[in-house]
């Protein structure tokens, strides 16, 4: 598993016309949304789910991942014009390139962000590259038991690290897996919480429940706050000089991109804490830490590095062990299930050409970041200015052309507005989406693994104890879910000294 | 905001109960053991979520005492001129908030509408009757400019969907393309 002759047939199968074109289709639009503020990668990538499924794995998970790769960037283009990053992954960019943008240096300011972005994602490609096959090795090795604590893990950090409360993601998360049980029984053939409706047998269509849950919901949030467009007077022009100067600094390049590889493998923490991260571990290392904040080039590679860097990092978990980093990872995870790959070390094992593949796209993608990012800068001020007022509708469109592509249903399209009231309502009352969506994709993994490692056991619910893997995974899900309580308990008590001093 | 929180976690035992409920329907074999039945599992997920739902209905109740104390002492010192400008900023945003609920309720009627209309009228007729709604009831009212892109964007979307992904858009009682 893994090496030349692997390289080698992943490079024969993105090789084609159609996979580099759509690679670099998927940067471009990805960008594009990007750079528009309210929109963001996670949205573009579902809104383009449905058209992979016309396409080849490869040729569509390499749009889609470029999506992921451009969309990532682009956020810091906003950032740099109009202090609104586009994506709140540019939210650290903000810091050094809208000051420098305000002294007349916007160009080169969208010129580091470009190379710094590439250059990190390339870095977080090589360890895609080395990791994920080691990782899926290890997994390999895993029984049911592993499995289903490692799964567990993975939800658990996800509700954990999620906006709001933990107890709030655990919630969303539970109500996730009690959703991916809907449909027929995989050990009885029965059906399960589809009130005779037959349309369910198949459970809820994951597209539907995701354009509702993020896509409609959105658009609702937005169209509530208001569409207000921005007025750009800046021009951007090409700064091919960019990449020599990103590459004159390779401390912080290097460091910055280690941090977001090394962040975004863990599940949960994501490309915005890593972006913070790296800024601070720049301006703590720089030689004139007083001038960050005044319009600092180093701190505008440390923060894109890392947080194109992370994509390389969510993944390594979610190819090897399919367990996503992120919401977009979950919906590129899901994406890959729809065309009937189950991503973890099975898929390493069976399907070894079409994992290399994915790694050759991701790489290209960056390259593809850079040429397309630094060429086409003029027309990033002009997109900008594209009205709200008529995007919305677009998407709102999109988003039910979208649902109902997948299989022409029009029960999707219903269930897309179902969740889209459900995401409305669950964003009001402060309950993150990323833990239902993540159990949606865990749940078949999780159910399974339990109900196995139960026959196995013969109903001994020890055996998640007694395995020494198992056990590890099982310790280290108690110390995130306990976490939040120490952390309440000790708050309180801070507050209770407080009330009581004054 | 202590209702709400109480009102949130009430739905969410409602919904969990209702679930455990529902598993007592379910059908199954009986082999494996109690564990590993289809209904073990997600009655331990009903569970847990009664459970969460109570500490996120307690903790809220218990961060209303522990804040009321800093509450009082932040009271005491705000000035009378000062209130009287929250006031009014506050009637402010109280107002665009309601239009914006309004906007948005509106545009959830029209999404739900077209839907319905879709598989009566079909694609060609539907699509750009709700996208030029869509977009006065957003705010764009050169109608040059609504009867444009709504027409445009409804060939653009047939050209992608029908044309490059080959996928057959409802037609309707007219059957038209």
């Amino acid at each position: 598993m893994g090496g030349i002759e692997e390289l080698l047939s992943g490079l024969r199968l993105f090789l084609g016309v159609k996979e580099v074109l759509l690679a670099g289709v998927g940067v471009l639009l990805g960008i594009t949304i990007g750079v528009l503020p309210g929109i963001g990668p996670l949205l573009g990538v579902i809104l383009l789910t449905p058209f992979c499924l016309k396409l080849s794995p490869v040729a569509g998970m390499s749009m889609l991942i470029g999506v992921y790769v451009g969309g990532s960037y682009g956020g810091a283009i906003s950032a740099a014009l109009i202090r609104i990053p586009g994506t709140p992954i540019a939210a650290a960019t903000l810091l050094e390139a809208y000051p420098m943008a305000q002294k007349g240096r916007a160009s080169e300011a969208v010129g580091l962000a470009t190379s710094a972005s590439a250059l990190g994602g390339l870095i977080g490609g090589v360890f895609l590259i080395i990791a994920a096959p080691q990782l899926a090795r290890v997994a390999l090795k895993f029984n049911p038991p592993e499995i289903f604590a490692l799964t567990f893990i993975g939800l658990t950090c996800i509700a954990a690290v999620s906006k709001g409360s933990t107890a709030k993601g655990l919630i969303a998360g539970g109500f996730g897996l009690i959703i991916a049980m809907m449909g027929t029984d995989p050990f009885t053939g029965y059906d399960r919480f589809t009130f005779g409706n037959p349309n369910l047998t198949g459970g809820i269509r994951f597209v539907a429940l995701l354009v509702g849950l993020f896509a409609i919901s959105e658009m609702f949030i937005q169209i509530e706050k208001g569409l207000k467009g921005e007025a750009i007077t800046k021009k951007l022009e090409p700064m091919w000089s960019s990449l020599k100067d990103v590459l004159s600094k390779p401390v912080n390049l290097i460091r910055s991109s280690l941090i977001g590889v090394g962040i975004g493998a863990i599940p949960g923490v994501g490309a915005v804490t890593s972006s913070y991260i790296s800024y601070s571990a720049a301006r703590s290392a720089s030689e004139h830490p007083e001038k960050f904040g005044t319009g600092v080039p180093e701190g505008v590679v440390a923060t894109e590095a890392a947080n194109n860097a992370t994509c390389g990092g969510a993944l390594i978990p979610a190819l090897a062990l399919g367990i996503p980093g992120d919401p977009i990872t979950a919906v590129l995870i899901g994406a890959l299930m729809l065309q009937g790959l189950l991503p973890g070390p099975q898929l390493f094992k069976l399907h070894i050409d079409i994992v290399y593949g994915l790694f050759i796209a991701y790489i290209v993608c960056n390259v593809f970041l850079w040429i397309i990012g630094t060429s086409l800068a003029p027309l990033w001020g002009y997109i900008l200015r594209t009205k709200k007022n008529i995007l919305m509708p677009v998407i709102i469109l999109l988003s039910i052309l979208g649902t109902y592509a997948v299989q022409m249903s029009m029960f999707d399209i219903w269930s897309m507005w179902i969740f889209g009231v459900v995401g409305y309502a669950m964003r009001k009352t402060g309950f993150p989406l990323a833990p239902l969506v993540i159990a949606r994709i865990l749940g078949p993994i999780v159910e399974p693994a339990f109900r196995r490692s139960m026959m196995f056991s013969g109903g001994d619910i020890t055996i998640f104890l007694t395995r020494p893997i198992s056990l590890v995974f099982v310790i280290i899900v108690i110390i995130i879910l306990t976490w939040p309580l120490f952390k309440f308990l000790l708050k309180g008590d801070l507050r209770k000294k407080k009330i009581f001093s004054s | 905001m202590r209702i709400k929180e109480i009102i949130v976690g009430g739905t969410c035992i409602f919904f969990a109960v209702a679930i455990f409920w529902l598993t007592y329907g379910f059908k199954g074999g009986h082999y494996g053991g109690p564990l590993a039945q289809s209904t073990f599992y997600p009655r331990v997920i009903s569970l847990g979520i009664i459970v969460l739902s109570v500490i996120v209905i307690l903790g809220e109740l218990l961060k209303k005492k522990l804040d009321k104390g800093i509450e009082v002492e932040k009271a005491s010192s705000a000035s009378i001129a000062h209130d009287e400008q929250v006031k009014e900023s506050d009637k402010e945003r109280e107002g665009s908030k309601k239009i914006g609920v309004i906007k948005m309720l509106v545009g959830a009627l029209i999404c739900v509408l077209y839907t319905v209309f879709l598989g009566i009228a079909g694609y060609a007729l539907a699509t750009p009757v709700m996208l030029a709604i869509f977009f006065w009831v957003l705010g764009v009212r050169n109608w040059f400019k609504i009867s444009g892109f709504s027409v445009g964007i409804t060939l653009a979307m047939y050209v992608v969907f029908a044309k490059l992904l080959d996928v057959v858009l409802p037609a309707g009682v007219f059957a038209l393309p």
